[in-house]
């Protein structure tokens, strides 16, 4: 869905589920809770919800210059929580910062810190200890898109071993910096340990959406429906830096697990040596898949 | 005299007349099309006021001139009468848009006659293009019923002319495909191209070979080797670069040149001519990425020359 049809969405009348199971590695489910249902403490099956929950996300409309009532019916929903189940992590997005209220980055810091602090009031007079993670989300960019993928992150325990792997992978391959996508919804689920570039993000989540375009023009076979990124589903592509500079980058994309692929920026002059970078990424492919069947058996044994 | 470019070469200038009532869309699409606006940008221009001239570098030499006239009833007055002589003559195509959605089609008719009638005194040569545009605005299944109800009496208001009418919203493909039929009309070495294209395609053993204008990625000409069923697939793929050119722009980075491959196929799209991108699409998985690298810089020059010596 484009955000324009957003427009269109009517408000949620009842909890609604959605599985995620693109990778059949990196599954979670997604309960949808209209604005106005209470989690109750004396209700079986809002109980069940709260223990089998790894994050609670509470979207909060910036654009609403009253925090007041949002803040404290979620101090309400974090009491309730913290409760049956101290292990979630709790995600603040503060939404909509795409209006003609927060034209400059300051007005989004003021923001930030005035539902920060008073979240940190709110939740010291219960004297409530848990760690809250805000982020300024909007739909009409990537924030969105980067903000689920470091809440989803924070659920997948192989998450530092794969971003240890990538670091790895990086160095020994002179890559600049490298994130593995989910294809279908363009959420990163770990990248090397340099800090993110929103632009680098950006270039290489749009990459995703060319070559899924493209491949389902010229990449269908005659069982249409068939899945269109498979096990040779690559790309390159040559940018320049606008700047004038001669310097040129390749973003370099592979498959490495199904609806996995790995995007790396690499400088252009060391992507002449391409089979050895491909190499590495084989390696890579591998070490993932032996992480993968690890946390699989560990589930098994619990 | 001639026009010159900086280089000295003649150009040819090609005037084309934008028009509709106002609100017909006609500036968002000009937007889009030569300023690589996004659609959903479009909301943010207001109306044109009288007659806005922009030039458009295409292919080479050939230079449109694009005179976007503003719709609102004022104007339209005055393009009729005190500036009649100004306007309408010397054109060699005549747009002009239609809102589907708009509650007096029969005024838009009259106007559209008005047009037709100083053209066939000023430049009876023109080639008309109707489009009948924001047909997103209507459910899927009216589309075509209503489509073809305007194009009736558009046909039967152009007497004198060659007309051709193109269902358009801008938030699909349908746009992309309307201009690269008028900007075909417009390119007179069309057939040649189209034959050393074909060449080129059976010789490097591609299942297609498209070229696209530089700075719109509108389709100049193509051959298709394997019979593709997909009838809007160029327009898609201008659609898909242009919406990535945009991403690079806002990211500070300048596109150059793609592969795109999965089991099935290979895509190349990269630089060609000074004015123009190739897409070359490979499904046998015996050729090289190398050898289609190759060959693609082995003929540059030789294309080079056909487009350059376009007229």
């Amino acid at each position: 869905m484009s955000p324009h049809e957003t427009f269109f969405l009517t408000p949620s009348s009842k909890m609604e589920q959605f599985q995620i199971d693109n990778n059949p590695y990196i599954q979670f489910q997604i309960k949808d809770f209209p604005g106005n249902q209470e989690l109750k403490e004396t209700n079986a099956v809002d109980i069940q919800t709260i223990k089998g929950c790894g994050s609670l996300l509470y979207v909060i409309d910036a654009q609403q210059q009253e925090y007041e009532q949002p803040c404290t019916k979620l101090r309400d929903i974090i009491k309730t929580c913290h409760a049956i189940n101290n292990k979630i992590s709790y995600d603040v997005f503060i939404h909509k910062v795409d209006t003609d209220m927060f034209l400059l980055d300051d007005q989004k810091m003021d923001c930030l810190n005035d539902i920060q602090e008073l979240m940190k009031q709110l939740l010291m007079d219960y004297n409530l200890s848990v760690s809250l993670s805000f982020y300024l989300t909007s739909i009409y960019d990537h924030t969105i898109y980067e903000s689920l993928s470091k809440v989803i992150q924070k659920l997948l325990p192989q998450v530092g071993f794969i971003s240890a792997m990538i670091d790895n992978l990086i160095s020994n391959s002179k890559i600049e910096k490298a994130f593995l996508f989910d294809v279908i919804s363009k959420i990163y689920i770990a990248t090397d340990s340099n800090p993110v570039e929103m632009k680098h993000y950006e270039i290489c989540s749009e990459l995703i959406d060319v070559l899924i375009d493209v491949s389902c023009i010229y990449g269908i076979d005659e069982h249409a429906g068939t899945l269109k990124f498979d096990k040779e589903s690559s790309s390159i592509i040559k940018l320049n830096h606008a700047g004038g500079s001669e310097e040129k980058i390749v973003l370099y994309l592979r498959e490495v697990d199904k609806c996995l692929a790995l995007v790396c920026l690499i400088n252009e002059r060391e992507f002449h040596k391409q089979h050895l970078i491909n190499y590495n990424i084989d390696k890579f492919k591998e070490g993932l898949r032996k992480i993968f069947e690890a946390a699989k058996n560990a589930k098994k044994l619990q | 005299m001639q026009p010159q470019n900086q280089d000295g070469e003649p150009e040819k200038i090609e005037k084309v007349l934008l028009m509709g009532r106002m609100s017909a869309g006609k500036t968002s699409m000009r937007s889009i099309i030569f300023a690589n606006y996004l659609a959903r940008d479009a909301y943010r221009i207001t109306f044109t006021h009288d007659v806005s001239r922009s030039r458009v570098r295409f292919l080479g030499n050939l230079v449109l001139s694009l005179w976007d006239c503003g719709g609102q009833d004022l104007f339209m007055v005055q393009y009729f009468q005190s500036q009649r002589e100004h306007i309408f003559k010397n054109v060699q195509v005549l747009i002009y848009v239609f809102d589907v959605t708009s509650k007096d089609f029969n005024g838009d008719l009259q106007y559209y006659e008005n047009c037709l009638e100083a053209l066939t005194e000023l430049s009876p040569k023109a080639k008309i293009f109707c489009l009948v545009h924001k047909m997103d605005l209507l459910a899927e299944s009216q589309r075509e019923k209503t489509f073809q109800e305007k194009r009736m009496k558009i046909v039967e208001k152009t007497k004198g002319f060659e007309v051709d009418c193109f269902k358009t919203s801008i938030w699909d493909e349908t746009l992309y495909k309307a201009w690269s039929q008028i900007v075909y009309f417009l390119l007179p070495n069309v057939k040649t191209l189209e034959k050393n294209l074909e060449q080129f395609c059976q010789t490097i053993n591609a299942d297609e070979v498209v070229l696209f204008e530089r700075s719109t990625f509108l389709v100049i000409s193509h051959h298709d080797a394997k019979g593709h069923e997909d009838m809007h697939r160029f327009e898609k793929i201008s659609n898909i670069i242009k919406q990535f050119k945009l991403s690079c722009i806002k990211t500070s980075f300048q596109f150059q040149s793609m592969v795109v491959r999965n089991q099935k196929f290979t895509a190349f799209i990269d630089e060609f001519t000074s004015s123009t991108y190739i897409m070359i699409i490979v499904s046998d998985p015996d050729i090289e990425q190398e050898a289609i690298a190759l060959n693609i810089k082995a003929t540059k020059d030789y294309f080079e020359g056909i487009v350059s010596n376009s007229f």
